[in-house]
């Protein structure tokens, strides 16, 4: 069971990875979305703490972390409900989930393949961090992807009950602009905000890992709420496809 | 096309729009209600930074205030005509052929497209932008004399026919390449022009005034409204919008020429 869940993500990623190439530029306009929030904060904070290396980091390892955990279900999945062309993805053999998954595989494979001839030179640029940074940055860094694209799945699904599934996607990026750590690192907020902040997955999906290569964060307790918001966004992604799936009408004949 | 014609069809457009809006009433609550949590969000985002200091880049928090203001202001006129019709163009008015349904029509593509596609809800962001700048010129202690607020006023409507133009010429591009879909690097640029642009290195405010000119479209009507009027910024802005309008325009007028149709 396990090998041919495996099989069919491995082939559903490649599929989708040579069809995505077709799309470069498409995909390069998705490299800057994700950086360009990053970025602005960067900007900021490097125009009023201009002294703080730590912020430089920061903000790099963000960048890292927005591209490597986008996710944009909320496109492709809730569009694919709305038009009724999942009940293509229902007959396919095995659980249609771990398809998307693939697919979000293949998207995120892309957003790194071109953002790292630019991202790479830039750290080498910025230096200031040990190859044991590194080292802890990607096992929150792989948390950070799981959760990112569980709490989209999760409002990816909320089309089967709604027609507006992309703008309560807008609302989840809005709160990962305000509570994520983007719009104000976690290192510049005093207790008990940051340990409120800290335990949120808007935070674990994105300012966490950064903080953590940056030396600010701590990882125990960092991977400790990575690993319960996996938990129940994975218990609530695999409850809303259960419940969703039997709403579904699907089109065609 | 006339400019009275304009005038009726654009009015014509907005009250089908708000028509069909109105006409699913819980989606319209959903969609004024989601479409203020972007602003919001990026206004609590301003109050953090504001939490850690007194200025940024040279602009108080109600003068940021004022200038995110005249962001949100510009932006729910993009939200409402432009990206509607940006992420339409490339996809079904290139791709699929159904651009040779509207250069049948008398008018202008780009104009009967984006009046086509209008959301009337969303500009419940310029609202909402129109508040945060009063609330700013407050905090920060300015009076509004008549002529700043005309001046402001005449910013904002050349802003909206820069972006407009901006808009025209991304989408002109996937004329020339089909697979090319500028809308989401259009709304990633605009977002720098939230923040003052002299939050921004020389290289980058350059590049965000003069080559992508974002930076500039929120400043001028804050600085209007704020009675803080530059002669170099205005100089710089009108050659820019001109040039702006002038790219476009050519850009749009040979890849017309490049289209083929392919709805026969």
């Amino acid at each position: 069971m396990i090998r041919r869940t495996a099989a069919v993500i491995v082939a559903r990623f490649r599929r989708r990875y040579y069809e995505w190439s077709d799309s470069r530029w498409f995909l390069g306009s998705l490299v800057a979305n994700e950086t360009v929030l990053p970025l602005l904060g960067f900007f900021v904070w490097q125009s009023l703490r201009p002294s703080e290396g730590d912020v430089d980091l920061y903000f790099y390892f963000l960048i890292w972390t927005s591209i490597a955990t986008a996710s944009y279900e909320h496109h492709s999945v809730s569009n694919r409900i709305y038009d009724g062309s999942l009940a293509q993805d229902l007959l396919v053999p095995g659980y249609p989930p771990t398809l998307y998954f693939a697919d979000n595989l293949a998207l995120r494979g892309w957003l790194l393949a071109l953002s790292a001839p630019f991202l790479i030179p830039l750290g080498i640029l910025i230096g200031g961090f040990t190859f044991k940074q590194l080292i802890l940055f990607l096992p929150a860094v792989t948390f950070a992807a799981v959760i990112r694209f569980l709490l989209g799945w999760c409002v990816a699904l909320l089309a089967f009950w709604t027609g507006r599934a992309a703008s309560i996607a807008g609302l989840v990026n809005a709160l990962n602009f305000t509570l994520g750590g983007v719009a104000l690192p976690l290192m510049f907020v005093e207790s008990p905000w940051s340990d409120v902040l800290v335990a949120l997955p808007f935070y674990c999906s994105l300012g966490l890992p950064a903080s953590i290569a940056d030396g600010s964060g701590s990882l125990a307790q960092g991977l400790q709420f990575q690993l319960l918001w996996t938990i129940a966004l994975g218990a609530a992604a695999f409850l809303l496809w259960k419940i969703g799936v039997r709403r579904f009408d699907a089109v065609g004949g | 096309m006339k400019l009275f014609s304009l005038g009726h069809l654009v009015a014509y457009s907005i009250r089908l729009s708000c028509v069909r809006a109105i006409s699913y009433r819980r989606d319209l609550i959903a969609d004024l209600a989601l479409s203020l949590i972007g602003p919001a969000s990026a206004l609590v985002g301003l109050i953090m930074i504001f939490s850690q200091t007194d200025q940024l880049g040279g602009w108080s928090f109600g003068e940021a205030l004022v200038l995110l203001g005249m962001f949100h202001v510009l932006g729910g006129f993009k939200a409402a005509l432009l990206d509607p019709w940006l992420g339409w163009f490339p996809v079904i008015a290139v791709r699929d052929g159904a651009l040779d349904v509207f250069l049948l029509r008398p008018g202008s593509p780009p104009v009967l497209g984006m009046l086509a596609l209008i959301r009337c809800a969303v500009l419940v962001q310029s609202a909402f932008g129109a508040v945060t700048a009063t609330v700013g010129l407050t905090a920060a202690g300015e009076r509004v004399s008549a002529s700043s607020a005309v001046l402001c006023a005449v910013a904002l409507v050349v802003g909206c026919f820069v972006m407009f133009f901006f808009a025209k010429g991304l989408a002109a591009l996937s004329l020339f390449a089909a697979s090319l879909q500028l809308d989401v690097f259009f709304g990633s640029v605009w977002q720098f022009g939230r923040y003052p642009v002299t939050v921004y290195s020389d290289p980058v405010r350059v590049v965000l005034t003069v080559v992508l000119p974002v930076g500039a479209l929120s400043v001028l009507p804050a600085e209007f409204l704020l009675g803080q009027f530059r002669y170099d910024h205005f100089g710089i802005s009108v050659t820019v919008a001109t040039v702006v309008m002038l790219v476009s325009w050519s850009l749009w007028r040979s890849g017309i020429r490049r289209y083929s149709g392919v709805a026969a």
